[in-house]
């Protein structure tokens, strides 16, 4: 579903690289975590996966098509959700999840029905009528998290996806990701919640200074260890 | 007081960015440079000469004293008027409201600091204005040793009374805020008024002038006991009294002293209210509409661009003004509008003062120009999602052309059917209209590209001081100036008409360029800005 191949990124001419020949793959059905320092290089990563920014060397394919070459078809693919919900504010929340529904052409029933269930579900549906600027941070984050499941992606990519969730919100996604998990969806997310990593995820990746340092399966990574020891012992 | 010191540091550090401006390319810093001076220069060579002409205008009726005191009111006007649009972010609605309130910082020391910052520009703007008209007033009419005393005195208490004016303007947005829902149209409604009360005064300049000097003892009274730090004013330059000057000083500094000590005994409360949010209680969700996503995008640019009333005001101004003055003309006579443009010294027929005008407010009237710094944190969102980047562009640069070309072509209607113009004359402004408008639009978008703000703290900084909007409004300004200044000179070989057709056909050439700018090079632009 997901493939990076020699991926590197440097910003500004001369530069020091924010990340440097990372190479990952996701399969279809696969909760891939991705873990590392503040400043490893994780957000840099996600950006480029989402064709927020633009680099210079390697290959992302998502469902086998370039994010470079083929940027508009890889983003109908796919669900982003970033490190901070910063969205319109002057919009009210239903207003901009049709947005995001009108954008990727979600039919009007489909739409109704993902934001009558998503909405329920993480208990803010009340709100929806409200501008998004009188939200919480939590709030923004539920909507946000929202938009990204109404088109029904093939690949959710997360950047601390649970940052700002209330303990009940976050055991809902939690939920929600295994049981999209089994209908095949593919998601890739950072986090320093080492525990939810260990528990929810497939495969684990750890990024240090920029530089792939593991991956692979949760159980090969990390053997007898708890995550949290050997994350500390690799960054030390 | 230390930390009142340390606050105001912080924010003119910020608000300079010296850092930023280090970095720039020398090539660019020079550009730069050499734009600020052009423009500088313009500006300074301009007021000389309304100060000149002034001068003239009041030596015939024995007035001249009173011109100092004019310009102080003048400009007192401007300022506030410039300021009510800032005051509002930048005293109450800030972005660091909830930093600087749970940091050890007395309210007062904020408040100072947000005073004392408005305080500053307004002085800088000030001394920009002033500075040129007394050194054409020190010339033309002597110079004395008082009157630079008194002019420096005058230099310092200006922007005083206009800032506490225009902060209690914002404090009253800002308390009605507290109030009701319904914020941004009373910000709209409060706005307007203050917009359509200059148009009033300026238009009628001619007559409240007369009036003036007909009833000049009344007028003295008026001000002596209406605007007494005015009237000091006079006092100071008709009699050198420095009485009057010791007073006004007084006057201006304790009135800026009980404006901030009434202003802090509700600041934290205000500043803590409006950050209450108000919700409805109960959703229903209603039959959602589905939009193309070319629509939609539309849409949501107008969403923005109307939920912000700074943005607004600040770029339908020129269009409004124009809107206005085409319906001013259904009831006035043609034959005084053809004086008027005698009298400002225009030897031009009103089919071309109407082609003039039609491009000055298409050119200053730039809403793209501020489009891509406006979206600031969000702009992950558009870069996210399934449109193609040249999708994004084309809208913002359409949505400029659509807002601004309406009221444009009403107000050609206006003037084609009083003055009476044929209709190969509409039709070819109409054109001209198209092309400056198209040209506005992609050079703003393009420049914005170039010099993108996404990181202001609130709306007024992206719309008042971003670079891309200075670049934009102030070239097509400088180039209509010296384009303006130049003819004179080569009248003689070359009509009016046959000047601007050159100068049209040279417009639509650019806006090919811009056209193939934006189907290459601004895409692959917006993909590097993050």
């Amino acid at each position: 579903m997901l493939e990076i191949k020699d991926f590197s990124k440097t910003y500004g001419k001369g530069g020091k690289k924010a990340v440097d020949k990372l190479n990952l793959k996701v399969k279809k059905g696969e909760i891939y975590g991705f873990i590392g320092h503040n400043g490893a290089g994780k957000t840099t990563t996600i950006k480029a996966m989402v064709g927020i920014i633009d680099f210079e060397e390697g290959k992302i394919k998502i469902d086998k098509h370039s994010i470079k070459t083929d940027p508009i078809l890889c983003k109908q693919k796919i669900a982003y959700i970033p490190d901070n919900p910063d969205i319109y504010e002057n919009v009210r929340g239903i207003d901009y999840l049709n947005f995001i529904a009108d954008i990727f052409n979600v039919s009007l029933q489909d739409r109704e029905i993902a934001i009558n269930k998503y909405a329920s579900e993480f208990d803010i549906f009340d709100n929806l009528g409200d501008l998004v600027s009188t939200y919480s941070h939590g709030m923004k984050q539920k909507l946000v998290i929202i938009s990204a499941l109404l088109h029904d992606p093939l690949l959710v990519i997360m950047d601390e996806p649970f940052v700002g969730l209330d303990p009940t919100s976050a055991f809902k996604l939690k939920k929600i990701m295994k049981d999209m998990c089994k209908k095949g969806v593919s998601f890739l997310f950072s986090s320093h919640v080492l525990e939810v990593v260990e528990k929810l995820c497939d495969k684990v990746a750890i990024i240090k200074k920029g530089k792939l340092i593991a991956s692979g399966t949760v159980k090969e990574i990390k053997g007898d260890k708890s995550l949290e020891d050997l994350f500390v012992e690799l960054n030390d | 007081m230390n930390k009142l010191f340390e606050l105001l540091k912080f924010k003119i550090k910020s608000t300079i960015n010296l850092e930023k401006i280090k970095k720039m390319k020398k090539i660019n810093l020079l550009f730069f440079g050499f734009i600020f001076l052009y423009f500088g220069f313009s500006l300074t060579f301009s007021i000389t000469m309304i100060t000149d002409g002034a001068i003239n205008a009041t030596k015939e009726y024995g007035l001249t004293f009173y011109l100092i005191p004019l310009f102080f009111v003048m400009i007192s006007f401007f300022l506030f008027q410039l300021s009510i649009f800032n005051t509002k972010s930048i005293m109450y609605s800030a972005r660091d409201n909830d930093l600087l309130l749970s940091l050890p910082i007395p309210s007062k020391s904020i408040l100072m600091s947000r005073v004392l910052i408005t305080l500053l520009w307004n002085f800088l703007i000030s001394l920009f204005i002033m500075l040129p008209m007394l050194i054409t007033y020190a010339v033309r009419v002597g110079v004395s040793f008082d009157f630079v005393i008194m002019s420096l005195v005058t230099l310092i208490i200006l922007p005083i009374i206009p800032t506490i004016l225009a902060s209690i303007f914002g404090y009253l947005i800002a308390f009605l805020t507290t109030k009701s829902n319904a914020s941004k149209w009373i910000e709209y409604v409060l706005s307007l008024g203050m917009i359509l009360f200059f148009v009033l005064i300026f238009s009628n300049i001619e007559s409240i002038l007369m009036y003036v000097v007909n009833n000049f003892d009344k007028i003295e009274n008026f001000i002596k006991y209406g605007f007494y730090s005015i009237y000091l004013v006079i006092e100071m330059f008709s009699k050198s009294s420095y009485l009057s000057l010791i007073l006004c000083l007084i006057i201006n500094f304790g009135l800026f002293f009980i404006f901030l000590h009434a202003l802090n005994l509700n600041y934290k409360k205000l500043l803590s209210r409006l950050n209450e949010k108000k919700t409805k209680t109960k959703f229903q969700l209603k039959k959602l509409k589905h939009t193309q996503a070319k629509q939609i995008l539309f849409f949501k640019e107008a969403k923005r661009y109307f939920s912000s009333p700074i943005y607004v005001f600040n770029t339908l101004f020129g269009v409004i003004i124009m809107l206005i003055g085409s319906l001013a003309v259904f009831f006035t006579d043609k034959k005084d509008i053809i004086n008027l443009i005698k009298e400002g010294g225009l030897n031009l027929n009103l089919f071309s003062v109407v082609i003039l005008m039609v491009t000055f407010i298409a050119f200053l009237s730039n809403t793209s120009c501020a489009s891509i710094s406006i979206e600031g944190k969000n702009l992950w969102i558009l870069k996210s999602l399934p449109i193609k980047l040249k999708s994004i562009i084309v809208t913002k640069v359409m949505f400029n052309f659509i807002v601004m070309i309406i009221p444009i072509i009403i107000s050609i209607f206006a003037f084609s059917f009083v003055f009476g113009f044929s209709m190969i004359e509409m039709l070819f402004l109409i054109l001209v209209a198209i092309i400056s408008l198209g040209c506005s639009s992609m050079f703003g978008i393009i420049i914005n590209l170039k010099f993108p703000k996404l990181d202001a703290i609130d709306d007024t900084v992206v719309v008042k001081r971003s670079l891309s909007v200075i670049i934009a409004t102030m070239l097509p300004l400088i180039l209509i100036m010296t384009l303006g200044t130049i003819y004179p000179f080569i009248e003689k070989y070359i009509s009016l008409n046959n000047y601007l057709i050159i100068l049209f056909s040279i417009v639509f050439v650019l806006n090919i360029v811009q056209i193939i700018i934006i189907n290459t090079w601004a895409p692959k632009r917006l993909q590097e800005i993050n």
